[in-house]
């Protein structure tokens, strides 16, 4: 395992209850069920690019593409991107932080990428839909939002944005929100996942359950 | 007891039961058996240890049996488990439940509150507005006791309502191409025809099976092979999804259906809705129609099929549609005498089916109804009919049959309610005598008997045809309804001696009526809440029809013009739990949360958030904030102070957006320097307040306080629209943790913990501000004055709060460093006669009369409420104004907030903020001073409550005023 740079030993993930013991052994994906993957700790970038910027070519708003390095892009907004790396190399990832160049977009008039959105979650497994069964007002649908989409809804009364990334063809949403809700989604995923099985994953246990996807560009 | 009229039938009736399975419970403390799959109240009346009745009406207690047998009679209402209101004909029987009947005074045999039923002439629809009035004052005496006779069953308050084993009811959001109301062979139909064309398609029904009333119809060997195959088909097919025993109850406009399971609430959105809810059977109305054992045919064909119970031995059913001769076949077949079938045409329709009544020895009469139902003791005993002329109305001899059931089957109205909800309108068509639905709501259709088809064939094209439409397909023909109408035009036969009941709900009678006309309520909307007809929990579904043709009748208006009243959600009642499911927005909590409660805070709400109020424990509450408070004076204090708003504004007009936004003027705001913000209005009331740092040429943070972050965020968001600015905004609230660090040793923490940036952060003049990584951690360094102490304030991103909250706590260790919460926050600022906007301010309280005046640069082309403040300054009124006072030592105790103070000539002002300070050993706090001139004389706090305590203004901060411990 490659040694965090500081700034990433110094945070913590404000999902706690979720985390299991350091020395339990590692818990393997439910295919049937809800699993989740924490990676409030990894690195993301949210910015907003000139309006020609031509810098890299980005997907049309409401949609993704997957970059080089594992790296996801998606567009919000005519302006608005967010980019996210691999869940599966998000730690790795962290050496890039601060460097720029290994971003795959220039941060523009950037947000601090931790600051942007406070936790981030990947749910992953065939019961991963049923979120939005349960506390989404949008049509989240399979056929509505495919693989690669991305919308900002509301999910369980609160403001989250969403980004459909499916993980050897499960379906797998990236869910970012206000860290201050956090202890809410936190309680509210721990009883869909008592109500549908799941498994807290680490991103080594996602790597053996599913090949990464391939890059667009 | 009376005997026992209806009994169980043998097998095959009873397609629901299982009678291998026995089901007990009790009903008004005495034992029921049935058989799993029976209601309650199937059950209930086919048990020969009980009655032929399991309810009484709402207002003359007159004893009820089933009229419709569906779950949509007020009249089966029972109470299960404590829980009142139950629908005995739409609930299963379990084991143990205990039911009651309800609304009874004694026994439900023998009903005190009967006794009203024969006052009933002294009784009319509205006879209240009239008489209780009179003499003056005595309506609250009848209020007493019309309050105890309204209203149907007892709410117990300490009911689970769900029931410990049951789970908590949970709201699910629903998606689909296509909706269908309603399983029947319509609702089948469309669902399986949209399904087909690659839709996905939710079927909602409210009834535990599918197939609606065609499942318990006599159809022909063919039509029920079609039925049984439609129904495997559509529960088969992957694109459906059936939701059973759920109940749609309102279609509001975008088709946004809400719909209730006992345990789920539904939200279903839909492109296109289909409805197919179907109709139920009307009443007729005549002298005691509403006795047990009249009842509708479909619920005679519903109980014997369904449940095995046969409604009586000597039966008389009054038809005028193919319905009855089929529920008379029914009757004949399962044992029943079945003295004659009266038909309400003059002549024969269906040669078949007389045919049939003939060769099982069954009379068929046509031109007769029956006028007059008469009692055997609380059950019918006989009817009376007459021969009836071109135009309905009764003539001839009256012919008398004696017997214990009376069906009818006189015509049907489709249930429009839902339609109705979302924009379509119910209309009498004269040519089928019934409701129609006109003006479908958009991306919708209806079909079946809203049709007015009723034919097994017919309504299967018609389900068809509503998939196509809803589909995007040219539609085929609507199926012409059948050629002779199901409906009779003359169902009401008014008596002389009243008691025809129109509405089985609200035993409302054509007399009522009537007298609402005679009282000048000539609109249907107005006669139905003179009289509450229609009023009731089944919402005029056996009301309607009957009501409108009473009503054209008593007003001499056409029947063809008239309109069926507003029909409004829900479609039947729906438990509060359902509607109470996840209303209550989530309280938001900071990063540090966790770290609180685990060392003894005691959380308090702050607006949407949870905040430590202190760290003393439950029961401390005063003894901690004072060692809180002292700790701060005295060594060190460390604050969470993360609910601020924050936000980062990037972009080459960032400055120019914050001269929009607040009264001071930002132009010449340095890189590296801050300034203080206020924020007002359009009326010039200040609402918020802020601290910001000019990062770079092109990025500024923003600090504002945490009530008004989202107020704020939508005040600089429409500043930006409204003026082109070029700046992107990036809320921050709860991204951002703040972490103060207070008191005269903070500086000695810091060198302590940072040698490396003691000297910078050392050098920070007051609201100075510097970016550094502490320790690896990426934070924005504030000097504040919030607390009146050396106070440095972090802000770092959230991730990183608790590791820097733990650093400081462990550098603070040496100089006792303790964690402080919001109650000692409010006193040291009170100490300091620091104002929060909100608290110390209301909607009217401006920059002049808070002493921020000289701040505001109105040589500014523009800011938010310049020009109001510009008015206002052109006033003679003098600016109320924002004082620091203190009271005597003696008095310990605060006032609480908007206290009035009283000066020589009254009132002067009020308490905004106070609180003892354990550093000056007296209460301190902030007024808002109408008359600030006042305050030179003697004040003093008005009320109960440190009554006559004498109030000492102050000009300057209670604590350290010179402002020496911040050097």
């Amino acid at each position: 395992m490659t040694t965090l740079a500081p700034p990433l030993c110094a945070r913590t993930s404000p999902f706690v209850a979720l985390h299991r013991p350091d020395d339990a052994a590692p818990a393997a994906l439910v295919e049937g069920g809800l699993n989740i993957l924490d990676l409030s700790c990894a690195p993301r970038l949210r910015t907003v690019l000139a309006p020609a910027d031509p810098a890299v070519s980005l997907p049309v708003p409401g949609a993704a593409l997957r970059g080089r390095h594992g790296w996801l892009v998606a567009r919000l907004s005519a302006g608005g991107v967010i980019a996210l790396p691999s869940p599966t190399q998000a730690p790795l990832s962290v050496q890039a932080r601060g460097d720029e160049a290994a971003w795959p977009i220039a941060p523009g008039p950037a947000c601090d990428p931790g600051f942007a959105h406070g936790y981030w979650l990947y749910c992953v497994g065939a019961s991963a839909p049923a979120l939005f069964r349960h506390g989404c007002e949008t049509d989240m649908r399979p056929g509505c939002f495919g693989d690669l989409s991305v919308c900002q809804t509301r999910l369980f009364a609160t403001s989250v944005l969403v980004l459909r990334e499916d993980w050897g063809g499960r379906p797998g949403y990236h869910l970012l929100g206000c860290g201050s809700y956090a202890q809410h989604m936190e309680k509210t995923m721990q009883n869909l996942m008592a109500r549908y099985g799941g498994a807290v994953l680490t991103p080594g246990q996602l790597a053996m359950d599913g090949a990464e996807p391939l890059a667009q560009f | 007891m009376s005997p026992k009229r209806l009994f169980r039938l043998p097998e095959p009736w009873g397609s629901r039961l299982d009678r291998a399975t026995p089901v007990a419970f009790h009903f008004d403390g005495r034992p029921v058996s049935g058989f799993a799959g029976d209601t309650l109240a199937s059950a209930i009346l086919a048990d020969p240890r009980h009655g032929d009745f399991l309810a009484r009406s709402f207002k003359y207690h007159r004893p009820r049996g089933p009229l419709l047998a569906n779950g949509m009679d007020a009249n089966q209402y029972v109470t299960l488990d404590g829980t009142p209101n139950v629908a005995a004909d739409g609930t299963r029987a379990r084991d143990g439940a205990q039911v009651r009947s309800q609304n009874v005074a004694g026994s439900l045999a023998r009903d005190r509150g009967a006794l009203l039923g024969t006052l009933a002439r002294f009784l009319p629809a509205g006879f209240y507005y009239d008489t209780f009035f009179r003499p003056a004052g005595s309506w609250p005496f009848w209020e007493r006791i019309i309050r105890r006779v309204a209203g149907l069953g007892r709410l117990d308050p300490t009911l689970d309502a769900f029931g410990p084993e049951e789970p908590e009811p949970e709201k699910h959001h629903l998606f689909s191409d296509v909706a269908v109301i309603g399983a029947g062979v319509a609702g089948l139909s469309a669902a399986l025809g949209a399904a087909r064309e690659g839709r996905e398609v939710i079927l909602i029904e409210r009834d535990e099976a599918l197939g609606g009333r065609s499942a318990f119809a006599r159809l022909s060997p063919a039509q029920r092979r079609d039925l049984a195959a439609l129904i495997a088909q559509v529960e088969r097919h992957p694109a459906i999804t059936v939701l059973t025993s759920t109940t749609c109850a309102a279609w509001f406009e975008g088709n946004l259906l809400t719909a209730h399971a006992r345990e789920r609430y539904y939200h279903v959105r839909a492109r296109h809705v289909i409805a197919a809810v179907g109709s139920v059977e009307q009443p007729l109305v005549l002298r005691n129609n509403d006795l047990p054992g009249i009842f509708l045919a479909s619920s005679v064909n519903r109980l014997m099929a369904g449940y095995a119970l046969c409604p009586g031995r000597r039966c008389v059913v009054q038809t005028a549609n193919r319905f009855g001769y089929e529920t008379a076949l029914a009757l004949a077949e399962a044992g029943c005498t079945v003295l004659a079938v009266l038909d309400m045409r003059a002549q024969p329709v269906d040669a078949a089916l007389e045919a049939q009544c003939a060769a099982l020895g069954i009379a068929v009469l046509h031109g007769l109804s029956v006028v007059e139902a008469h009692r055997a003791g609380q059950h019918l005993g006989a009817v009376s009919a007459r021969s009836l002329d071109a135009n309905g109305h009764p003539t001839g001899p009256v012919t008398r049959w004696r017997c214990d059931t009376l069906v009818c089957s006189v015509g049907f109205t489709p249930l429009v309610q839902l339609a109705c909800h979302s924009g379509g309108e119910a209309i009498y068509d004269t040519a089928l005598s019934a409701l129609r639905i006109t003006r479908s709501p958009r991306n919708s259709s209806v079909c079946g008997s809203l049709n007015g088809i009723y034919d097994f064939d017919a309504v299967c094209q018609d389900g068809q045809r509503a998939a196509d439409v809803a589909c995007g397909k040219p539609a085929s023909l609507r199926p012409e309804p059948a050629r002779e109408p199901v409906n009779f035009p003359w169902t009401v036969f008014p008596h002389r001696k009243g008691k025809e009941f129109v509405d089985f709900d609200e035993d409302q009678t054509i007399g009522d009526i009537e007298t609402a006309v005679q009282a000048g309520f000539g609109h249907m909307e107005l006669m139905k809440r003179f009289t509450t007809t229609g009023m009731g929990p089944s919402q005029g579904r056996t009301t309607a029809l009957n009501a409108l043709r009473v009503f054209a009748g008593a007003s001499g208006q056409d029947l063809a013009h008239l309109r069926m009243t507003t029909q409004r959600p829900p479609f039947e009642p729906e438990p509060f739990a359902n509607l109470a499911v996840d209303t209550s927005p989530p309280q938001r909590r900071g990063a540090l949360d966790r770290w609180h409660r685990e060392n003894g805070a005691v959380m308090m709400p702050a607006g949407a958030w949870l905040r430590p109020a202190h760290y003393g424990g439950e029961g401390d509450e005063e003894g901690s904030v004072e060692r809180e408070v002292r700790a701060v004076r005295a060594r060190a204090g460390l604050f969470d102070a993360s609910t601020h708003g924050g936000f980062q504004l990037a972009g080459r007009d960032a400055l120019a957006l914050l001269n929009a936004a607040y009264v001071q003027d930002f132009s010449d705001l340095a890189c590296g320097a801050t300034r203080a913000g206020l924020m007002v209005d359009e009326l010039g009331a200040v609402i918020d307040d802020c601290v910001a740092c000019r990062l770079d040429a092109d990025r500024l943070y923003l600090v504002t306080s945490s009530a008004a972050a989202a107020a704020t965020n939508r005040t600089l968001r429409k500043l930006i629209v409204e003026h082109g600015f070029d700046v992107t905004v990036c809320e921050l609230q709860g991204a951002m943790s703040v972490l103060n660090l207070c008191g005269p040793q903070a500086r000695a923490i810091i060198a302590a913990l940072w040698p490396a940036h003691a000297g910078e952060l050392d050098a920070l003049a007051l609201h100075g501000f510097c970016q550094c990584t502490l320790e690896g951690i990426p934070a924005i360094v504030l000097r504040g004055d919030f607390v009146g102490e050396t106070t440095f304030e972090f802000h770092v991103g959230s991730g990183f709060a608790l590791t820097l909250w733990n650093r400081l706590l462990a550098a603070g260790a040496p100089f006792a460093i303790r964690p402080f919460g919001v109650l000692a926050q409010r006193v040291l600022r009170l100490e300091k006669a620091h104002f929060i906007i909100g608290q110390d301010t209301d909607h009217a309280t401006g920059p002049d009369d808070i002493g921020k005046g000289a701040a505001v640069a109105m040589d500014k082309p523009y800011f938010l409420g310049r020009s109001a403040i510009a008015k206002l300054r052109t006033k003679a009124a003098p600016a109320k104004a924002l004082r620091p006072f203190c009271l005597d030592a003696s008095q310990r105790q605060a006032p609480e907030e908007c206290r009035l103070l009283e000066g020589p000539g009254g009132v002067i002002g009020r308490v905004t903020s106070a609180a003892y300070s354990p550093t000056l050993g007296r209460v301190v706090g902030l007024a808002l001073l109408d008359d600030p001139a006042a305050a030179a004389g003697t004040v003093r706090l008005w009320g109960a409550q440190a009554a006559g305590a004498k109030v000492r203004f102050l000009d300057h901060a209670p604590y350290d005023p010179a402002g020496e411990r911040q050097a």
